[in-house]
């Protein structure tokens, strides 16, 4: 059994180099924490209404903003989704009802452009729609899926949202509530 | 006459042949659509690739491709129409470009970082400089001290006893 004398090491401080890893992995993991939670979130419910810029199939841009001071109803929709072929022709409607007073958008969500124009010539949809380009304000407005309908009030302050087909009564209700809001 | 009628008829013939021709070879077939869908994503389920998910937006999105070939444009080409009209995610990487190359050098600054991280540990571990003499006593690698080697010798005394 050999006993010698043996080094031991002893800690020293550390280059820089080990800190700029250190903060670098730090940013890296709350970056991955934040789309973590904001995955988690359910859509925008309450509070400002996100402002966008929505070029129509007509080729027209109009700007969410531009409306401030009437109430505004913004439809998500998809050919696709047979749940929203149910509720377009109350949409338009109403649109046609309420003109003047309330702003209807439809927003078409993950869609192709030839069949999208079927579903408005279908249902003789006159209030602008458009294509989400980039999913850019579904993001903005974190919808979970299509039908979704936000009903912002005068201010552009989001007043609620409806997931799935409105049905008329319902509409109705929110269409009063719009209105009657200051 | 009749000459001018039937040589007529021929060059429409032939016209019409040739315009169904160019119409075939511009059709693109099925692989030269999947070639394409095969690198894009499902723009609702995620990591779903396009050319095997069966949603209706899937479908009319090959049907795009299809059209898009058809009209000459370049598999890039179309691709890019996709992130863009769908966002990036239907590529199932991030672009090469802006923020996009972030992702993408991110793993290699941290393997480097990590590389580099055990490189030095090592060179500290070992460094000549940074080792302290010890009185402990060693048995192979592992230092012991007077107290514990004493106690070992008395149990194998004991044992050898027995």
């Amino acid at each position: 059994m050999s006993v010698q004398e043996q080094r031991v090491s002893v800690t020293s401080s550390r280059p820089l180099w080990f800190y700029g890893v250190m903060a670098l992995s730090l940013v890296v993991l709350a970056l991955l924490t934040m789309a973590l939670i904001r995955s988690q979130q359910g859509q925008v419910s309450s509070g400002p209404a996100p402002d966008f810029v929505l070029e129509t199939f007509e080729g027209e841009t109009l700007r969410l903003s531009d409306f401030r001071g009437t109430p505004v109803v913004i439809n998500f929709w998809a050919s696709w989704c047979l749940e929203c072929y149910r509720e377009a022709p109350l949409l338009e409607q109403t649109w046609r009802r309420y003109k003047g007073q309330v702003m209807f958008i439809g927003v078409d969500y993950v869609d192709t452009l030839e069949p999208a124009l079927e579903y408005i010539d279908r249902f003789d949809i006159t209030y602008p729609n458009g294509m989400d380009k980039g999913n850019r304000i579904s993001d903005a407005y974190r919808i979970q899926g299509v039908p979704e309908t936000f009903f912002i009030d005068r201010n552009g302050m989001i007043l609620g949202v409806k997931i799935g087909p409105l049905e008329h009564d319902e509409l109705e209700q929110w269409m009063q509530r719009l209105l009657q809001q200051e | 006459m009749k000459r001018m009628i039937l040589f007529t008829g021929i060059i429409i013939l032939a016209l019409m042949w040739r315009g169904e021709y160019v119409a075939i070879a511009q059709t693109p077939t099925a692989d030269e659509v999947n070639a394409v869908a095969e690198e894009l994503y499902c723009p609702l389920c995620p990591g779903l690739r396009l050319d095997v998910c069966e949603l209706k937006v899937c479908e009319d999105m090959r049907q795009e491709i299809a059209e898009r070939l058809a009209a000459g444009q370049t598999p890039e080409e179309i691709k890019a129409y996709f992130a863009e009209q769908y966002g990036p995610k239907v590529l199932g990487a991030p672009e090469k470009k802006g923020w996009g190359w972030l992702v993408w050098l991110l793993p290699v600054f941290l393997a480097v970082g990590a590389i580099l991280a055990v490189l030095w540990w090592w060179r500290q571990r070992f460094r000549g400089d940074n080792l302290l003499l010890t009185a402990a006593p060693v048995v192979g690698d592992i230092a012991v001290d007077e107290e514990d080697l004493a106690r070992v010798e008395q149990e194998l005394r004991r044992l050898e006893e027995e």
